[in-house]
């Protein structure tokens, strides 16, 4: 039940923010990564085995959306779940990065419960009768 | 060109830029950092000198959306966002990061609220310099507890 989650964010006080929202949640992470863009998460993914994926899109080196094609086309990594975490909301952005292979889309600002959320559909033993039952997400 | 304080100009409405920009801020300062304002987020005076940050925007539209605060509330809303208590540990690195992390997050909220069938690029937020006289129109301002938070969103081209 306990993941391997990699966070990938040119902010490092947003990577903190992303992480202390799952951490005050309660939900069972066994090890955390952070990249600061799409190059470092994708040289962390050859490294590492990691279950989740969570990226911002605008990032310098290589971006979200430089990312995901990445993953989605590496056999090793194609099956790994991609939230994509951004400020941007568009419907065009969305739509195609949802087209590309993400598995979720949290638009920020987000309240903690709602990145949770998506985290639950993603893995059925973090939702509701899972690690998330009882939760009171909070700060 | 045309910001939040100004006219109908090259037929953009002012008053839905506004109210996206001041909805976006609402909400950044809500969900992120649990600030509510203590006033409506209306037209203002900025603080003229103090931390801020700005973040370019090119797509369907392009232009500049600039945040500037009055250093205690600068220090607070960084504290809220990285969980801390005690504002007396928030470095001035820290503070900047937020900023930087502020103006993304108001940017990318407005503008989808603005265009959302648009597509945009939100360039890396940079720091504005304290000392620098910040402009004295075109600013919505959040009164917060800890002091004002003062946006500008202005756009370079029309439609």
């Amino acid at each position: 039940m306990s993941k391997r989650l990699l966070i990938v964010d040119d902010s490092p006080v947003m990577r903190s923010f992303v992480r202390r929202s799952i951490e005050i949640a309660g939900l069972p992470v066994e090890c955390w990564f952070e990249a600061g863009h799409g190059r470092e998460a994708l040289d962390c993914l050859a490294a590492e085995e990691v279950d989740l994926v969570l990226t911002d899109i605008n990032m310098p080196v290589l971006d979200g959306e430089g990312l995901l094609r990445s993953m989605r086309s590496d056999e090793r990594t194609r099956a790994v779940p991609v939230v994509v975490v951004s400020t941007d909301g568009t419907e065009q952005r969305m739509g195609r990065l949802m087209e590309l292979g993400a598995n979720g889309y949290v638009r920020k600002p987000f309240p903690p419960e709602q990145l949770c959320a998506v985290l639950g559909n993603i893995f059925p033993d973090w939702g509701p009768g899972g690690a998330m039952e009882a939760i009171d997400v909070g700060f | 060109m045309w910001d939040s304080d100004g006219l109908h100009e090259h037929g953009f409405g002012p008053a839905p830029v506004k109210e996206a920009l001041a909805e976006g801020t609402v909400e950044v300062l809500e969900t992120m950092f649990f600030e509510i304002p203590q006033e409506e987020v209306e037209c203002g005076e900025p603080p003229r000198k103090g931390p801020g940050s700005v973040a370019d925007f090119t797509g369907s539209r392009n232009g500049t959306l600039l945040v500037r605060l009055d250093g205690p509330a600068a220090v607070r809303l960084a504290a809220s966002f990285l969980g801390r208590e005690d504002d007396s540990t928030v470095t001035q690195e820290e503070t900047g990061l937020v900023l930087m992390e502020l103006a993304n997050m108001v940017c990318g909220n407005a503008l989808s609220r603005i265009e959302p069938r648009g597509a945009f690029q939100i360039a890396a937020p940079r720091p504005i310099c304290e000392d620098d006289e910040a402009e004295a129109e075109g600013w919505l301002v959040a009164p917060l507890e800890s002091g004002r938070l003062a946006v500008r969103l202005s756009f370079t081209d029309c439609e």
